[in-house]
């Protein structure tokens, strides 16, 4: 079921929500609805979900404008951030409950059920009491519950926020694998960018109610349309500094970042002057040739290697390997790669990568 | 083993003594009319007084129960409190639902107004529910004994409590999965409340079961009396017949106390969340 929202706008006395709001979805999509708290991520969702009424503008499911349909003739599934299962019904009575209330005859109610347990791993469960149940067990309870009736629209509010870390990860693969087996145009919402990149097709990302960006993960990670974007995408965040451009190229405290030189061949054109700009911590990479920085603290995560220091008051992070031998107070050289610089206009609005 | 301070232990002791003296200060009226009730007419007035009856006298059980037309006192109060039980719970439910979940204009005004009746005095409501009754010719009939308990504004708030702590998100849920209002009521809100509303039905339960003044008010005849009103017929002007009316007080509480051994469960785990007492 493709989905398009036409200029929504959910007002609260004078605070906007969600500011104008434009948003299509294909078939078979799973987009991350991906955020701050208070962004309007999970306003937009309930809208979606027919539970929050737009203050203006309209939202198709295909060719049907469901904007005034109230939530149970929606065709949806929606999932809650608390998984909201009935605690006095079993798992069975949980999944059943929205087909019985569909007047489906009970013996079909329970083999759907069955069905769709089977799918989500449930199996042998079906008798227990949610409180009987681990986190993720409940969440695809829940899953099972939003799915059973068959809808065109699954909807996701924070799906992962109660679950802990490796839980986290396994289920939403789990949620991925499930989207892709049941083919459901999916959207969800989530604080978290690592979670949103990992297994959306495309993102949206809000702020104040405004979508910043929608695009592919990859695509938005390299490409940040401002400022907000840049930041809020990306573990370590990118470093985020004042430049100038001058004649000798991009500097900082007197440390060049590119040269006059790079910028020709590479054909940047930028206006001297003073920019916001960002580099992601792991486009700065080791070399014999680059600027020279004092390690002021290394801090080992496993996989890499995480260095702070400092140019001039700015401070940097950069990630390397984790073989690599260095202790707080080592000189090392830096370059930023090719392509991984990005300068901001006065506006936060990413300007060229150069 | 875990070593214990010495204070820990006498906080310890002091506390068992404390629940220990009151619990024997709870049951020894209960006892002494067990006791009573086996007593001779003589031994009963007896100075100084006996504690465990010389002869058990199990014929006053007999006696006190062919004394007044116990089973059809039975049988009234048996149905006046399962009426007013079953009736008041679903008024409260209903109104505690309103209270709680939905939104219609006026509903602080009107729970405010609700809250209020709170503030009045039983006695009072005792004579105007008596002119009402009066006017509309319901004395001596069951509808005079239950009518005007139908709704508790007491119950209505600690349920509307209750069910204003079930998580929003199971009402949405509900309302996803095509659930109506009424039926969330009773399918998820009741359910998920069983103790409460358990704690609601027995309160009501027993406040009917006990009720005296106002039963005896709205009857004339002996078929409308409930079993409260037994217990008069031992008093007469030459003096009462203590022991007859502790036998038939034995034969009124019975049910009770049944009622709350098979309930016990839901009616502590009620009482514990409201802090209500029984």
């Amino acid at each position: 079921m493709e989905i398009k929202i036409l200029n929504l706008t959910k007002a609260y006395g004078d605070f906007k929500a969600v500011d104008d709001m434009n948003l299509s979805v294909e078939d078979g999509e799973l987009i991350g609805l991906l955020g701050p708290s208070g962004c309007g991520k999970s306003t937009t969702l309930f809208m979606l979900a027919g539970l929050t009424e737009p203050t203006s503008g309209q939202i198709f499911f295909g060719d049907k404008d469901v904007t005034k349909v109230p939530p149970e003739d929606r065709e949806i599934g929606l999932v809650f951030q608390n998984y909201a299962l009935y605690p006095h019904m079993t798992v069975l009575d949980n999944i059943t409950f929205p087909l019985i209330n569909r007047k489906v005859k009970k013996a079909e109610a329970i083999e759907r059920a069955q069905e769709m347990a089977h799918l989500v791993q449930l199996d042998g469960l079906l008798n227990r009491k949610p409180s009987a149940l681990s986190g993720g067990q409940q969440q695809r309870v829940a899953i099972a519950r939003a799915l059973v009736k068959k809808p065109q629209v699954l909807l996701l509010d924070e799906p992962l926020s109660n679950l802990d870390a490796k839980l986290r990860v396994e289920t939403r693969e789990e949620i991925k694998r499930i989207q892709q087996e049941v083919k459901i145009t999916t959207l969800f919402v989530t604080h978290d960018q690592e979670e949103a990149m990992s297994i959306s097709n495309r993102i949206a990302v809000m702020n104040r109610g405004v979508v910043q960006q929608y695009d592919a993960p990859q695509a938005m990670y390299l490409n940040p349309i401002n400022a907000f974007v840049a930041q809020f995408l990306g573990m370590p965040q990118i470093n985020m500094f004042q430049a100038q451009v001058t004649g000798r190229g991009i500097e900082l405290d007197g440390v060049l970042l590119r040269t006059r030189e790079q910028l020709e061949s590479a054909g940047k054109k930028i206006a001297d002057g003073t920019y916001q700009m960002g580099v992601r911590p792991e486009s700065l990479e080791l070399c014999e040739d680059g600027f020279i920085v004092k390690a002021d603290n290394v801090r080992m995560t496993g996989r890499d290697l995480l260095i702070f220091f400092k140019i001039g008051t700015t401070e940097f992070r950069a990630l390397t390997h984790s073989d690599l031998q260095l202790r707080e107070g080592d000189n090392l050289c830096l370059r930023a790669r090719k392509n991984s610089l990005i300068i901001f206009d006065a506006d936060g609005s990413a300007l060229v990568k150069c | 083993m875990k070593s214990r301070k010495p204070t820990a232990i006498i906080a310890e002791i002091v506390k068992y003594v404390i629940l220990i003296a009151g619990a024997l200060f709870t049951l020894l009226p209960f006892v002494w009319m067990v006791l009573s009730s086996l007593k001779s007419g003589s031994e009963i007035v007896a100075i100084p007084p006996t504690i465990i009856p010389t002869h058990f006298m199990f014929s006053n059980y007999a006696e006190a129960w062919a004394a007044a037309p116990f089973p059809r006192y039975f049988l009234n109060t048996v149905f006046v409190a399962t009426v007013t039980t079953v009736g008041v719970l679903l008024t409260s439910i209903l109104a505690a639902f309103a209270f709680a979940r939905l939104d219609f204009p006026g509903k602080k005004i009107v729970f405010s107004l609700f809250m209020a009746t709170l503030m009045i005095p039983g006695e009072m409501l005792l004579i105007t529910n008596f002119v009402t009754v009066t006017k509309l010719k319901w004395v001596d009939t069951y509808k005079a004994m239950i009518v005007p308990w139908l709704a508790n504004v007491f119950y209505t708030y600690l349920l509307s409590q209750f069910f204003s702590s079930v998580p929003e998100a199971l009402y949405l849920a509900a309302k996803v999965d095509k659930c109506s209002d009424l039926k969330f009521l009773f399918k998820i809100m009741v359910p998920m409340n069983k103790n409460a509303i358990t704690t609601v039905a027995i309160l009501s339960f027993i406040g009917s079961w006990n009720s005296f003044l106002w039963p005896l008010l709205v009857t004339n005849s002996t078929n409308m009396r409930v079993l409260s009103h037994g217990l008069v017929r031992f008093q007469s002007e030459a003096g009462a017949q203590y022991q007859l009316i502790m036998a038939a007080s034995c034969i009124l509480v019975v049910p009770i106390v049944i009622i709350y051994l098979f309930l016990r469960k839901y009616i502590l785990e009620g009482m514990a969340y409201t802090g209500v007492k029984g």
